[in-house]
């Protein structure tokens, strides 16, 4: 018997997808930011780990297809009983280091409720192309471009009823008409979890919003760190794109996305003055690889920064530097910034 | 029209703040909770616009918060339940 493959594909996606629905039907509230910030920060480093662990599994093979397209040397490999929950044990009772993980944690599963929502509108739209082959006026084509935003576009709808706002809500779904999502569309997205999914993607960017707002107030007076504002050009879209980046001492750079006009103002005196080298991060940990061990192996912070400087910065480099937990002022030298003589080395 | 996106997003954000600092006197305590909570979920979704403010219909979705925001904000009389 021949197996469909793309038959078998589809289905596994959807069960994958439905427990993500699941596990926020019944561990939602959780997320909710006053139910969230009730916890301390154990606890919330327990429950990010517990989620990602649960509805993003596959984040181990993510990982590894990442690591494998660097030199040997260069990769890190993970053993079979790893989990997020080893992670977070180790940041436990480090203030700043739990909040970057907080914040990079959370927005991977805000992240992962997006792609579920994408999967599941991918998969509605394949069995409307199905069902309505015969009719030209019904055509259900989605670039990759369109079905980000109507993604984006169901997700405002579901939030706009959310919040009780007909007008935003009828705005949303004219936006929707025109891609011939109707109301039989939308209320098969809701009886499937869209909605569900919809809420947990806004609550864990909440939860991540909460997470920089504390990390700034941490921070703010650390001279040691770097953190702040960097503001990057999309080289797809061309349009600027605010991130906040911290350079976790042992861990590595961390960048998110942010939005939030409160947020960036915060940060008006604070620049992340460093390229953002970590944009498609899978984990956020402390271990390190082959080639970032020789380095820590020279015995001292002054030699791994006189190695570094003479590499010159690049992404590696960088990595090492956060790694081995060099201060802003080591890594100000090795950017050439400053002059290890003036600095009184 | 980020100009427009940014006035009306600074627009709404004023208000809420205005409204978290200092509530309408003749608001009862209950009221009061309902307001800040509706006004919080507002700000929520209003931030999750500004992930693409150049999305068809973002524009006017922030004149739909804008105006529902004003209309929390500027209720001075009691309110028992959620708008």
């Amino acid at each position: 018997m021949r197996i469909d493959y793309k038959k078998l594909n589809k289905e596994v996606r959807m069960e994958k997808t439905n427990g993500i629905v699941k596990f926020f039907m019944k561990n939602g509230k959780k997320f909710e930011l006053d139910n969230y910030e009730s916890l301390d920060n154990e606890e919330r480093l327990d429950l990010l780990a517990e989620t990602g662990e649960t509805i993003d599994p596959g984040y181990r093979v993510k990982f590894k297809k990442l690591e494998d397209r660097k030199p040997e040397d260069n990769r890190i490999e993970l053993e079979s009983d790893f989990t997020l929950q080893e992670v977070m044990e180790s940041a436990k009772g480090i203030p700043i280091t739990e909040k970057a993980l907080e914040i990079f944690y959370s927005n991977r599963i805000a992240h992962t409720c997006r792609d579920a929502q994408k999967k599941m509108l991918s998969d509605l739209l394949d069995n409307l192309k199905d069902t309505y082959k015969d009719f030209n006026s019904l055509e259900y084509e989605f670039t990759p471009k369109e079905l980000n935003q109507t993604t984006q576009t169901l997700h405002r709808y579901f939030i706009a009823e959310k919040t009780k706002n007909i007008n935003a809500k009828k705005i949303a779904k004219a936006q929707l008409g025109r891609k011939l999502i109707g109301d039989e569309e939308i209320e098969e997205l809701r009886k499937r979890g869209f909605d569900v999914l919809s809420k947990g993607y806004i609550d864990c960017m909440s939860i991540k919003d909460a997470a920089i707002a504390e990390s700034i107030e941490l921070l703010k007076d650390d001279e040691t760190q770097s953190f702040g504002l960097s503001r990057q050009k999309n080289k797809k879209t061309g349009k600027i794109e605010d991130f906040f980046v911290i350079d976790v001492q042992g861990y590595g750079q961390m960048s998110v996305h942010i939005y939030d006009p409160e947020l960036i103002s915060s940060l008006s005196e604070h620049e992340y003055t460093y390229p953002i080298y970590q944009v498609d991060n899978i984990l956020l940990f402390e271990r390190t690889s082959k080639y970032q061990e020789s380095f820590y192996r020279l015995g001292n912070d002054e030699e791994v920064v006189k190695k570094l400087k003479e590499i010159g910065p690049n992404a590696d480099t960088h990595e090492v530097a956060v790694k081995g937990m060099l201060t802003k002022q080591q890594m100000d030298i090795i950017y050439g910034k400053t002059n290890d003589e003036e600095d009184g080395r | 029209m980020m100009t427009d996106s940014k006035d009306l997003v600074s627009e709404i954000n004023e208000m809420i703040d205005s409204f978290m600092k200092k509530p309408p006197k003749t608001l009862s305590h209950r009221g009061r909770v309902y307001c800040e909570t509706d006004l919080l979920e507002i700000k929520t979704a209003v931030n999750d616009l500004l992930e693409d403010k150049d999305a068809p219909g973002t524009q006017d979705m922030l004149k739909a918060y804008c105006d529902q925001v004003k209309q929390i904000t500027g209720k001075g009389q009691d309110k028992g339940q959620p708008a």
